[in-house]
């Protein structure tokens, strides 16, 4: 129900062009989450402030694409129009808990304010919803007039929860949504994304850096490198038919419990400058398979397979896979 | 901004040479710095270039408006305006780096002292403080400068009095990140040499702040020292100090626009170099703090 | 112990208040020591004063003794702290010879509607382009603002009311020059006396803003849907307000300072113009007095701004619960610097 298509995206400063996002299309089908897998750098976030046109606009650029929501295309819409759909049909979770929420608000009226703004409520019925809403997610509804510093991190996370559900959104961007966490609580947070998840038939667009996140939480994953999509298919084809150079890499990185192993063997090298790629592939100076190829011209997207995507030379029709 | 690394090498710049590079950027900070050379300069040379003295009074020629032979005109005493405004450039300088010098070293040995031994030292030095920027600097400046009667160094004094708690509490800052920060080293060494070494940071690090604050603080001292002299403070005629000539010449504002224009005219130039040039010390030597 | 959180919230808020209410005693009891000994070391001598240039030596030293002017310092401060505080006596004016209270109490009318007016001025309009300057960062508007803004902090404040009254009494003849006989004759002075401390409140506003609109929070509140207008009214303002208000509080202490000098310039006869006639009537207990006074309405009003802190910030009080009254060194050192 969310489609991303081409979408491109760049930050404009006085010291170059920055390529945040190139050319990526993905999608999110109702009721299943779509993990957005990479390194930090990568342009998830960008991705995802893009989707909910909130990337600062001096800097930030949308230099092409689509965003299509439940058949709306979101960039077609005037601001007002926008402003109704955020927090109401898609709506976000950022990265630090800490900071998210703000300190001189109750937690009760952060949540009220979406209910107040999109469906009107008046402030009684506003403060009883939401803390229905607080019950959700496993806090006291008491607890309502109460500050953010008077919580815990994985408490304001639950909170922040809170907040991007209060008026039943379509699609939820969860934006590392547990990396600022403890793991026991990372573990609390997602069973708890999960079960309203289900509850309430949303779609979730997963961003994380954290490949165990993916395996546990994901129906579908887009591997991220450099602001493009360098692989895409289902969490299946992803784990178990891995192809991209990097997403093996990727892998291959992790230490493992039941692998006997001396050593960690990341991948060698850095990700590019994003304002100053490199012409062809972006991922050229690090693959163990570059080819003369690689370093002229950009791959495209290949279907390997039952929508299993690959951006890599490797896959073209007379790629070296498929000789 | 591009930096050229051939090979290997790689020039380092001095901390200083970065600082002065940055500063250089700034556009407005570098005008101010030049009319700041420029008033010293005035201020310095004023026997030399001041076509007449300051107190040479010719009745024949009063209120003439500028003119070449007259540059700022004359005042209700036929006195050359723009030769007392040479001389003043003296009185406001002197006034105000004195006043900020002594500030600075009050200030400054006491904040370090508090942040040196800390505990009740520290409580009682700002505490005491506390109640010299509980009285408004403006008033505190009056009422000693009132008490002790004219004359520079009263005025001086009164003015320096006021900012010796800012300077403190900037020292006591910049102690207590070096203290923080040694401590350990500090406990572990011993001998007089380390304490050299963390005097040496201390006044390194403490310096940057200092330096900002102190040309703001001749800004205000300057403002400070018109402001007590406009209100017949601490300035005795025919001393041309720039304030003195605005109060002295009131009576006459609504016919002869010189007199009041030039003689503040002139306070503001001065204090606005300062101001910026302190503004843009503050961004070099801390590019962090700017937006 | 308490009945509720909301119960001990409150206990908390009240103890802070009267903390800080005690917290000012000894700063008060300092200032009266300092202006009590600059009282001290004045020139000029009450009793011959009260008596007259031709009155005898005798008759003086009998005077002197009579007043307590040959006991130690130390006696004498007591006796002046004694009066101020059980009599409210401040002293008496050399020259009319009427108690120096008598004499504040009728012009303070007169200083507090200007300040009050310069206030108004000052604020509002430190706010509205502060928060503009923000919002709209590195804009025509913005840079106008910071040069206008950087002027205008180094204007002296009575010059810029001379170059009013040339412009708008003078020459455009719009407006009236001095006295205080209707609403038109405090327009130049509160403008002038509200627009020299407007500056240091617009800088402020400005960095704090630019400093809180970075934070995630706010992205959080636009990510909800909400109108701009409102993210940066109620979530980014109100989150700004702490520094601004640290230097409304020394805003406070420029007015009042800066009162004296436009009280001055334009003839009102309020607290301020009363010191400077004293100065140079050598009144030196309407000077101190006058002095002491304002100090302690400054006084007031820092401890108006440190109650307001825990009414906007509700991590203040959680702050004073777990480690007492900590003074904001490091946030006032960090807007002293700016203003």
């Amino acid at each position: 129900m969310l489609e991303v298509k081409n979408l491109s995206i760049n930050y404009e400063t006085h010291e170059g062009i920055i390529k945040a996002v190139s050319n990526i299309s993905f999608s999110v089908e109702k009721g299943k989450t779509l993990g957005l897998a990479g390194e930090t750098g990568a342009g998830k976030t960008t991705t995802a402030l893009g989707i909910m046109r909130l990337i600062p606009t001096p800097p930030g650029v949308v230099k092409g694409g689509e965003v299509i929501l439940d058949g709306i295309s979101l960039y077609s819409l005037k601001k007002r129009q926008m402003r109704s759909i955020r927090g109401s049909e898609v709506s976000m979770i950022f990265q630090d808990p800490m900071t998210s929420l703000n300190p001189v608000m109750t937690i009760g009226d952060q949540i009220s304010e979406s209910l107040r703004i999109h469906e009107k409520l008046s402030r009684a019925d506003a403060a009883k919803r939401a803390k229905e809403l607080l019950e959700l997610v496993g806090i006291p509804g008491e607890r309502y007039s109460e500050y953010p510093h008077e919580f815990s991190g994985g408490m304001r996370q639950r909170v922040v929860i809170a907040i991007s559900l209060a008026c039943n959104p379509q699609l939820l961007i969860a934006d590392e949504p547990t990396t600022a966490l403890d793991v026991t609580i990372q573990a609390q947070i997602l069973e708890l994304m999960n079960d309203l998840k289900k509850k309430l038939n949303m779609s979730v667009l997963m961003i994380t850096h954290d490949l165990g996140v993916v395996a546990e939480a994901c129906d579908d994953v887009a591997i991220m490198y450099a602001g493009e999509i360098v692989e895409y298919g289902t969490a299946e084809q992803i784990f178990n038919e891995m192809k991209h150079p990097y997403t093996i890499g990727l892998f291959g990185s992790i230490p493992k419990l039941d692998e006997d192993v001396d050593r960690l063997t990341p991948i060698k090298g850095m990700m590019p400058d994003p304002a100053n790629l490199p012409e062809g592939c972006n991922f050229q100076d690090r693959c163990p398979k570059c080819c003369a190829i690689c370093k002229k011209q950009k791959p495209e997207s290949f279907d390997i397979g039952n929508g299993h995507l690959v951006k890599c030379h490797l896959f073209s029709k007379g790629g070296e896979a498929n000789a | 901004m591009k930096r050229r690394t051939t090979g290997i090498t790689l020039k380092k710049r001095s901390q200083a040479g970065e600082i002065w590079r940055r500063l250089r950027q700034n556009k407005a900070s570098m005008v101010g710095l030049v009319i700041i050379i420029v008033v010293i300069l005035m201020a310095v040379f004023a026997d030399v270039i001041a076509p007449y003295d300051y107190s040479q009074q010719n009745l024949a020629e009063r209120f003439q408006g500028p003119s070449l032979k007259h540059l700022f005109g004359t005042d209700n005493f036929g006195r050359d305006i723009f030769s007392r405004i040479l001389f003043g450039a003296r009185i406001s300088l002197k006034v105000g780096l004195i006043s900020v010098i002594v500030s600075v070293a009050i200030g400054g040995t006491l904040g370090a002292i508090a942040a040196f031994y800390g505990g009740r030292t520290d409580n009682i030095i700002m505490r005491i403080l506390d109640v010299i920027l509980a009285i408004p600097g403006m008033l505190l400046a009056i009422a000693i400068a009132a008490t002790l009667g004219a004359g520079l160094s009263n005025m001086m004094i009164a003015i320096g009095i006021g900012s010796i708690p800012g300077y403190a509490r900037v020292v006591r800052a910049s102690v207590l990140t070096v203290k923080e920060q040694d401590y350990i080293e500090v406990a572990r060494s011993i001998g007089a040499s380390d304490a050299r070494i963390i005097l040496r940071h201390i006044i390194l690090n403490a310096m940057a702040p200092i330096l900002v604050q102190a040309t703001l603080g001749v800004a205000g001292a300057i403002l400070s020292c018109a402001s007590l002299s406009f209100l017949g403070l601490g300035i005795e005629p025919p001393t041309p100090e720039w304030g003195s000539m605005l109060s002295s010449t009131r009576q006459y504002i609504s016919q002869y626009w010189w007199l009041t224009a030039f003689p503040g005219g002139m306070i503001m130039l001065t204090v606005y170099a300062l101001n910026v040039l302190g503004d843009g010390l503050r961004d070099a030597l801390d590019p962090r703090l700017k937006d | 112990m308490f009945s509720s959180a909301l119960a001990e919230k409150e206990f908390y808020v009240l103890k802070y208040i009267l903390h800080r209410l005690l917290a000012m005693i000894p700063v008060l009891l300092g200032i009266l020591l300092i202006v009590f000994t600059l009282m001290f070391f004045s020139p000029g001598n009450p009793a011959r004063q009260l008596l007259g240039a031709n009155a005898s030596e005798e008759a003086v030293w009998q005077l002197e003794e009579q007043l307590g002017l040959h006991d130690g310092f130390f006696v004498r401060f007591f006796n002046y702290l004694k009066d101020i505080v059980f009599h409210f006596d401040f002293g008496t004016s050399y020259s009319t010879g009427h108690p120096v209270m008598e004499e504040v109490l009728a012009r303070l009318p007169y200083t507090l509607k200007l300040a009050a007016w310069s206030a108004s001025i000052a604020i509002v309009l430190g706010l509205i382009t502060g928060i503009i300057s923000a919002v709209r960062q590195y804009s025509t508007f913005d840079n106008v603002a910071t040069v206008v803004s950087l002027i205008g902090v180094s204007m002296p404040n009575f010059w810029q009311g001379l170059i009013n009254i040339i412009i708008f009494s003078v020459a455009l003849k719009w407006l009236p020059s001095s006295g205080s006989y209707g609403p038109e004759y405090w327009i130049l002075p509160a403008v002038t006396l509200g627009t020299s401390c407007a500056a240091s409140v617009m800088r402020t506003t400005r960095s704090s803003m630019l400093e809180v609109i970075r934070q995630d929070y706010i992205r959080m509140a636009r990510s909800k849907g909400q109108s701009e207008f409102i993210v940066i009214m109620k979530h980014a303002f109100k989150n700004a307000l702490i520094p601004i208000i640290t230097v409304i509080g020394n805003m406070f202490g420029s007015l009042l300072g800066g009162s004296v000098l436009v009280e001055s310039v334009f003839a009102i006869p309020g607290l301020g113009k009363y010191m400077i006639d004293a100065i140079s009537e050598r009144d030196y207990p309407v000077v101190l007095g006058s002095v002491l006074f304002l100090a302690v309405c400054f006084s007031l009003v820092n401890l108006l701004i440190d109650i307001i802190y825990c009414f906007i910030d509700p991590r203040v009080i959680e702050q004073y619960r777990k480690e007492g009254l900590k003074k904001k060194f490091v946030a006032k050192e960090a807007v002293a610097n700016e203003a």
